[in-house]
């Protein structure tokens, strides 16, 4: 999944890149307000962590500006303010959720899956498809209850799809959701991690619409033969 | 007690009092002048009678040997007229011979069957006139006088109460409607007291007390920023420190040791900012007994130099002071002053860049000019550059630098101000009274410095 992180000190910034990465998520990082809203421009992602006090401005006016716009990607704030009413301001200002610094880094990651969870509109956590079980935030990945070990970009990839089952996916929808910003891709790695999805899960896990880009397969496609012999515990 | 009850009571009783001894001298007084009126009607009816007894032609007289003369009856007053030999010539009433025996002359009370009357007995040309009063007409009639006197008298004092009353329920009706806006108000609401056509008396107090509760609003607001602005500063790299923390427990190897580096960073940028806080609390609270009173300028200003980082390619030019000046302050809050000042302009130098310190004595003070070709910074923000956790644009620090070179001057009766630079940079300003006193300059040995030159270029 895809992240963007606004924060504007480095040392946490860094921590939280990092935390959010050990987690398999993808981290792009802007440090001031005008970082954050080209960042948002050139690629999309699954949801913001935004800290308010940046030094152009409040990031308040970061969520005002995308909420008007009626960009729905949930924002996650962070902030040292506890006051309440820079809570109640934050949270009527449109965004989603609030984290009070320091914060336990499972309790961001827990808190930034529900978000997106809930902004594609499932309420269980664990995302199914056939025998194919996935849980966003432990990372697992069954089909008839047996694990099946896939790479980190693999399962980011994997869960792109899951999280829109029917939608059409071009490359470069992909690709942002796989990469972040910094990252240097070489122009086959998405072909690669698809075949690599394909040899793990079966064939017809990933449909290409030629010209057009990748969809899920049907939940009959999911190949049950391949999944590793050792059952989930 | 209330304002009200005690003005009510207090003029209510003085009233009373003053109007009830008034009623009753002065009754007491027309009492006696009834009584002395009608003691001279009984007297003068006796002369009058006297008068009119004594030109009696002579056969009346003796008319009178053989049968009494009555006299007409004058409402209330019985008279009787004795020959010397003490026979009635004349009376007003045949019934009252008893009551009208003549005794010694002037006023007398007498008691007859019960009844009490008050007698005049008058000698005149050997005849001797008794004019007699029944008391109880007499006091009936003392008593309308004094009814009369009296019931205006109560009129006037209930009136005179009443329009206390209403006075001065009327007169402190603005305080009653302070006293309801006051209580009306929640108890932490700052807004100013508001209200309509208040008496002249009471302005004051309620522009004092608006004045007052808008000086509490700011501190309240500054406060409120202040802990607002230190729970971000703490907060901050604590956010830093746990993040990185959790991290380091759950990756191996490299990228453990970077995590774990970066929350040693974190750890002394908190200790940093937590000595910048306790400096200013105690700065406010009092001075550190281990503090001296002075120190020697040029040996401060030395320390604070060398105590800069020499990794940048930044020029210091420097005018030193006088080798015997000596500045009201703590040698080591001089340095603190001095070394934030110039850490200050260091950071926001162009690299390479130059800064200028001046170090000059005008008067009877010491103004230390601290010239830097940085950015600067907006008109606007000139006078914030000493508040508390402000920092220029990213910033660096915590912020609370300038803030305690601030709080050093005031504490020692100096003064910080910034300015401009031309064309582009800051001047920080530092003035410090100089310590007159020569004695003091015996405590301190002097050091002996080297030729003056900047510590590093």
């Amino acid at each position: 999944m895809h992240v963007l992180l606004i924060e504007d000190d480095a040392l946490v910034a860094s921590g939280i890149q990092a935390g959010l990465e050990a987690h398999d998520f993808v981290v792009d990082l802007a440090m001031s307000l005008a970082d954050g809203r080209h960042a948002m421009k050139v690629s999309s992602c699954d949801a913001v962590v935004l800290d308010l006090g940046l030094p152009d401005g409040d990031g308040m006016t970061l969520v005002r500006e995308w909420r008007e716009s009626n960009l729905d990607t949930p924002i996650l704030v962070l902030t040292a303010r506890d006051a309440l009413h820079d809570r109640v301001a934050g949270l009527q200002g449109g965004a989603d959720d609030y984290l009070l610094k320091p914060f336990e880094l499972d309790e961001l990651v827990a808190r930034l899956h529900a978000l997106i969870r809930r902004a594609a509109g499932r309420a269980h956590p664990r995302i199914t498809h056939g025998p194919l079980n996935f849980d966003p935030l432990t990372r697992e990945i069954t089909v008839s209850g047996r694990l099946v070990m896939l790479q980190r970009r693999e399962t980011t990839l994997l869960e792109a799809f899951l999280q829109s089952p029917t939608a059409l996916l071009t490359t470069d929808q992909l690709k942002d959701r796989m990469y972040g910003l910094s990252d240097d891709v070489e122009s086959n790695a998405l072909n690669v991690h698809i075949f690599h999805l394909r040899r793990k899960l079966g064939k017809g896990i990933i449909e290409t619409v030629r010209g057009l880009g990748y969809r899920l397969g049907s939940p009959e496609a999911v190949d049950v033969s391949q999944a590793s012999s050792r059952p989930k515990e | 007690m209330s304002l009200r009850t005690r003005l009510l009571w207090t003029l209510g009783l003085t009233l009373t009092l003053l109007w009830g001894l008034t009623a009753v001298w002065l009754l007491r007084d027309l009492h006696q002048q009834v009584e002395h009126t009608l003691d001279q009607r009984l007297a003068q009816s006796a002369r009058m009678v006297a008068g009119l007894v004594s030109q009696l032609p002579d056969e009346v007289w003796q008319q009178a040997e053989h049968h009494r003369l009555s006299i007409p009856a004058i409402k209330g007053l019985a008279c009787q007229v004795n020959s010397p030999s003490g026979e009635v010539i004349a009376q007003t009433h045949t019934d009252l011979d008893g009551v009208l025996t003549p005794r010694q002359t002037g006023h007398s009370y007498r008691t007859e069957d019960g009844v009490k009357w008050r007698i005049f007995t008058y000698q005149h040309d050997d005849l001797t006139i008794t004019t007699a009063d029944r008391v109880e007409e007499r006091n009936l009639l003392l008593t309308d006088v004094m009814m009369a006197t009296t019931v205006p008298f109560l009129f006037a004092l209930t009136g005179s109460l009443a329009a206390l009353w209403l006075g001065t329920l009327r007169g402190l009706r603005p305080l009653s409607r302070l006293k309801q806006a006051l209580a009306q108000r929640h108890p932490e609401a700052l807004a100013p007291v508001e209200i309509p056509d208040l008496p002249a008396e009471l302005r004051p107090l309620v522009a004092t007390l608006n004045a007052l509760l808008s000086r509490v609003q700011q501190a309240f607001i500054r406060e409120q920023r202040f802990t607002n602005d230190a729970a971000h500063e703490l907060r901050t790299p604590l956010t830093a420190i746990k993040t990185h923390l959790q991290v380091a427990s759950r990756q191996h190897g490299e990228a453990s040791r970077f995590a774990l580096t970066q929350a040693e960073k974190g750890v002394s940028r908190l200790q940093g900012t937590l000595e910048q806080l306790l400096m200013l609390a105690r700065l406010e609270n009092g001075l550190d007994d281990a503090w001296q009173t002075h120190c020697l300028a040029r040996s401060a200003a030395m320390d604070a130099l060398l105590m800069l980082g020499e990794e940048a390619q930044v020029t210091f030019t420097i005018t030193w002071p006088d080798e015997t000046l000596y500045l009201p302050a703590p040698h080591e809050l001089v340095v603190t002053a001095l070394r934030n000042l110039l850490e200050n302009a260091h950071r926001f130098s162009p690299d390479p860049g130059s800064v200028q310190v001046c170090f000059n004595q005008s008067g009877s003070g010491l103004a230390i000019e601290i010239r830097d070709q940085g950015p600067g910074v907006s008109d606007q923000d000139l006078p914030r550059l000493a508040e508390r956790f402000w920092r220029h644009g990213t910033g660096h620090g915590s912020g609370l630098g300038l803030a305690i070179v601030s709080a050093i001057a005031e504490r020692f009766s100096g003064r910080l101000s910034f300015t401009h630079n031309a064309p582009h940079g800051l001047v920080a300003q530092l003035w410090f009274p100089l310590v007159e006193d020569t004695r003091h300059r015996a405590d301190r040995p002097d050091v002996a410095w080297g030729s003056p030159v900047a510590p590093h270029q």
